[in-house]
């Protein structure tokens, strides 16, 4: 009980809250807005559900977290602001009281001010909702407990950054980086290695980003929308974290040299840290901002130099902040020894001596592949792992009705009071059955043991031979800036879905001749046509447009010409004038395929698919010369479900011969047009 | 009464205290003395357990200073650099300390405030350096603590005012057997109110004294000789002056014993002059260096 007793002063809680009132003051006001938001925002003409007026807190508490977040290092700074100053850290240390009782007096002091803001928000909405009769009192614990966690979480950070320094600035400052180090960090890491690691793509498709979220409370806690997908593990360890860090701020502390008071890092064994955290971050950030300047991003040498030369600068600027002088020269050889270590990663980076490009799928355990050679839509990417997370299925349009009905209807009747439209189910988790199902209808999805086999080939090849193929890519972007005319510039994507549900994410640049000397160049552009043009790929595209013609409600198709300037260089003037009328009436108006030709114009797509050769599979990607918009209804669905009316967007290209012959039969376009139009797209 | 044994200290490398070992008896005024930067106020704040030693003790009728609230309940302490509350005046001051110090005595606080004529309800912040000094003094006083603790405490504080607060100080010596640690570059002053004196160079206690056992062990005679003045070499001679023949001897040595050995030489006058603290202090460290003379007068 003495213990108890000692380890807490009234007098310095009550000079706390004598000296930091209007911290208290701002927080209850801030709370007080806020309450009164969500009171404002509940309507007066509906009958409202009480998980309305819950889901209406969750959503609003974004606002709440950036509160939180503030007030918590407002809070901490104010309390321990004492440490940074050498004359009040006398004034305080010299009382009759141990460290113990100084910190906690401090500390609850701190938490007191922004914890009782929270309590009142808490009390306020539960009047609220019992006012208005929607109370759900289990989620609004759930929100006070949550919040709570938060609250006391990033209070202990912000504490624990107080004491590892002496300085109320870096205080500050040490609170926000510790608060986005990790996603910080992920950003300038992976920006760095996908311009200099061959093979390395920013959007790498893999499961970090979560982890990266959740090691960042601020942003993992802005994201809460309700109580439903509440995370428990993840606000005990973020409890758990807070109790930590409340016992390491105690320690530091109890060890804490008070002469350390003005200092930057008032604990020295973290100068090493601080110094060369300051260096390497420095090298990645403003290095990056440098080449971003000088538009240098591809000069690997000059990139080094810039990084080290933003490093030096870093590194001298923490020895000016830790050592408080300018005269800081003479411990250039710290930096030295970073230069060369940094040096010596970048080359092997570059270099990829880790083999980070030559890695390889076990083929055998591969079930499915997205593949592109221009980088793989976010649809395709969902849908190759959409029994673990969210999917929008809305840009399928020939989905099962099963799924159609499963996802499309709404929970319940009553539309949502907020949006005025119906709550569907979350379209998450999917079944592995509705996932292979979907996989079987997508392009793009390779699931044939023919066409993962012609995929795993082109990858085998590019891994046997990737230092020729990274070293022509370099090379090649460089000249590509002279002569892109012939050149062309693929991003070559793998996604392996394996048996045990992993996905593999493989990608690289590749530039290659459009029209290949090489047999290397010509043996990979081969190897992706075969892919692009395999019968699997031509069956699906071609299977989509088996649609009801009578359920078409439109089917325009908007023709375009591709670089139409650049392509009127090379016309004489004469046909310029001629033309010109024609390009911009064929551009302006889109043509409206009549509901007769509709079925005969599907036909003709389907037929080209199947019909082209494999190169003008291929090349129709890049030689497009339309946009055909296509809005389907589908009539035997509910008028509520969500998928009753669906639209389709499709390419036309120069290649879709029996496309432009049915044009032309049926009088959409004359001989001269499609000439027109067809040359244009080249 | 306090006694510190073998304190080392070091900021960043640089030796700011080395071993350094004093004694403070119950009931004494005791002078800290030393140049800028020879550890005073490390000292002092070591003393008062602001800071953590890297080495030795420092104890309070045998009890450890350092985190220790019952000991620190009976020391108070007033910096060179004076720190209130920002938005404090002498009032909330007052209703802070005596949350902290139970032993706060209202009753002298009341009878302090006119002696030292300050608004109480002034903002602190808008003191003058001096009446922040007169506030610090009227506060630690009225804690009626066991053990002051003053680093440089006349800076800023007119002749009148020192006079005042030396008294109150020299009553609760009296009255209470308050001990007084002191520090000061200013040996003058020292010198009328001290018991006892340390100096302190470069981190280190190079003497330790009291007043008394070093004002009657060391003196300056002035001895007439007719013709050459014979040879000294029986008395333990410091320095020497001589001019024609008179001669200045600084002697150490038992003050009887150093008399009868000089009466011995058979000189034609001798006499027995008074040596200030000053000089004291530069005889004994003459071969020290010259910076502590320096610093000391």
């Amino acid at each position: 009980m003495k213990s108890a007793r000692l380890s807490f002063s009234k007098a310095l809680f009550y000079k706390n809250m004598q000296r930091f009132w209007p911290i208290l003051a701002a927080y209850l006001i801030g709370m007080a807005l806020f309450g009164y938001g969500v009171a404002s925002s509940i309507p007066d003409y509906l009958v409202l559900e009480p998980h309305y007026f819950t889901n209406l807190i969750y959503r609003a508490s974004g606002v709440l977290v950036m509160l939180v977040a503030l007030f918590s290092i407002l809070a901490a700074a104010a309390v321990f602001a004492y440490m940074h100053n050498s004359r009040s850290t006398a004034m305080i240390n010299a009382l009759p009281f141990n460290r113990k009782t100084v910190f906690f007096s401090n500390y609850l002091s701190g938490l007191f001010m922004i914890m009782i803001p929270l309590l009142l928000l808490f009390l306020g909405l539960l009047g609220l909702g019992l006012g208005y009769g929607m109370l759900e009192i289990v989620p609004l614990l759930v929100w006070l407990l949550i919040f709570a966690v938060l609250t006391l979480l990033l209070y202990s950070l912000a504490v624990t950054m107080g004491l590892m320094t002496g300085n109320i600035i870096a205080h500050l400052v040490f609170y926000g980086i510790a608060n986005f180090l990790l996603i910080g960090l992920e950003v300038l890491v992976k920006g760095n290695l996908a311009m200099f690691l061959y093979g390395y793509s920013y959007r790498v498709f893999n499961y970090g980003g979560y982890i990266f979220e959740v090691a960042t409370p601020i942003a993992y806690a802005g994201n809460l929308y309700s109580a439903n997908n509440m995370q428990w593990g993840v606000w005990g360890a973020y409890l758990l974290a807070a109790l930590v860090l409340t016992w390491l701020a105690y320690q530091l502390y109890q060890r804490r040299k008070m002469e350390n008071a003005g200092d930057v890092i008032a604990i020295r064994q973290l100068n090493p840290v601080f110094k060369y955290g300051v260096t390497f971050c420095s090298s990645l950030a403003f290095g990056t901002f440098l080449l971003e300047l000088f538009n240098l991003e591809t000069n690997f040498e000059v990139a080094v130099i810039l990084y080290l030369l933003a490093g030096m600068i870093g590194y001298f600027v923490a020895e000016m902040l830790m050592q408080k002088t300018f005269r800081v020269w003479k411990n250039y050889r710290g930096f030295v020894v970073y230069a060369l270590i940094f040096v010596l990663a970048s080359v092997s980076v570059y270099n990829d001596w880790y083999g980070y490009a030559s890695r390889l799928p076990d083929a055998d355990r591969v079930e499915a592949v997205a593949f592109s050679h221009n980088s793989i839509s976010h649809i395709n990417m969902q849908l190759l792992k959409a029994d673990r997370s969210r999917v929008y299925l809305d840009q399928i349009i020939n989905m099962p009705d099963s799924m159609a009905i499963a996802y499309g209807t709404p929970l319940n009747l009553e539309r949502d009071s907020n949006s005025d439209g119906y709550n569907y189910p979350i379209m998450e988790n999917l079944s592995p059955e509705e996932m292979r199902s979907l996989w079987a209808i997508t392009s793009g999805i390779y699931k044939s043991d023919a066409s993962i086999e012609a995929i795993y080939s082109l990858h085998s090849y590019m891994v046997d031979n990737m230092s020729d193929i990274r070293d022509e890519y370099r090379q090649r972007y460089q000249e590509r800036l002279i002569d892109s005319e012939n050149l062309r510039h693929y991003y070559i994507c793998f996604a392996y879905r394996l048996d045990s549900g992993d996905i593999q994410y493989y990608s690289f640049p590749v530039i290659l001749p459009l029209y290949p000397q090489d047999e290397s160049d010509q043996q990979m552009l081969d190897q992706l046509m075969a892919i692009i043009s395999s019968p699997e790929e031509r069956s699906k595209k071609a299977a989509v447009l088996d649609i009801e013609v009578e359920d078409i409600r439109y089917l325009d198709v908007n023709f375009h010409v591709k670089h139409y300037a650049d392509w009127e260089k090379k016309l004489p003037q004469a046909t310029i004038e001629a033309t010109r009328p024609m390009a911009e009436l064929i551009e302006r108006q889109p043509v409206e395929i009549q509901p007769a030709d509709r079925a005969a114009f599907l036909e003709a797509v389907q037929a080209d698919y199947l019909e082209m050769s494999d190169y003008q599979m291929f090349e129709s990607e890049y030689l497009t010369c339309a946009n055909v918009d296509m809005q389907v209804e589908y009539p035997h669905l509910p008028s509520y479900n969500r998928f009753r009316d669906r639209h389709y967007p499709f390419s036309i290209s120069v290649y879709n011969q029996n496309v432009f012959d049915l044009l032309q039969e049926r009088d959409y376009l004359d001989a001269e047009a499609v000439e027109y139009i067809r040359e244009g797209a080249k | 009464m306090i006694e510190v044994q073998g304190l080392c200290k070091t900021f960043d490398g640089f030796p700011a205290l080395n071993n350094v070992s004093i004694n403070v008896p119950k009931g004494s005024i005791y002078g800290i003395v030393g140049p800028n930067g020879s550890g005073k106020t490390t000292l002092i704040k070591h003393m008062v357990g602001i800071l953590i030693p890297d080495q030795g003790t420092i104890r309070i009728e045998d009890e450890e200073v350092y985190d220790n609230p019952a000991v620190k309940k009976r020391v108070a302490y007033i910096p060179d650099d004076i720190y209130f509350f920002p938005q404090d005046n002498l009032d909330d001051m007052v209703s802070f300390y005596r949350r902290v110090y139970p032993e706060f005595n209202m009753e002298r606080w009341q009878k302090l405030l006119p002696v030292f004529s300050l608004d109480n309800k002034r903002a602190l912040r808008r003191f003058s350096r001096g009446m922040k000094k007169h506030a610090a003094f009227m506060l630690t006083l009225s804690m009626m603590p066991d053990v002051l603790v003053l680093d440089e405490p006349m800076d800023g504080l007119d002749p009148v005012a020192r006079r005042k607060v030396w008294s109150l100080l020299f009553q609760d010596v009296a009255e209470r057997q308050t001990t007084v640690f002191v520090s000061s570059h200013n040996l003058r002053e020292l010198e009328d109110v001290c018991d006892h004196v340390g100096i302190l160079h470069r981190g280190e206690v190079v003497l330790e004294r009291g007043l008394d056992e070093l004002q009657n062990n060391i003196f300056k005679l002035q001895m007439g000789f007719h013709g050459e003045a014979p040879d000294f070499s029986s008395l333990n001679v410091l320095a020497d002056n001589r001019v024609g023949s008179v001669v200045q001897l600084v002697v150490r040595g038992e003050r009887e014993r150093v008399l009868q050995q000089a009466a011995a030489l058979q000189p034609l006058m001798l006499d027995v002059l008074p040596l200030s603290l000053e000089e004291i202090f530069i005889y004994e460290l003459g071969g020290l260096d010259y910076e502590i003379s320096t610093a000391i007068i």
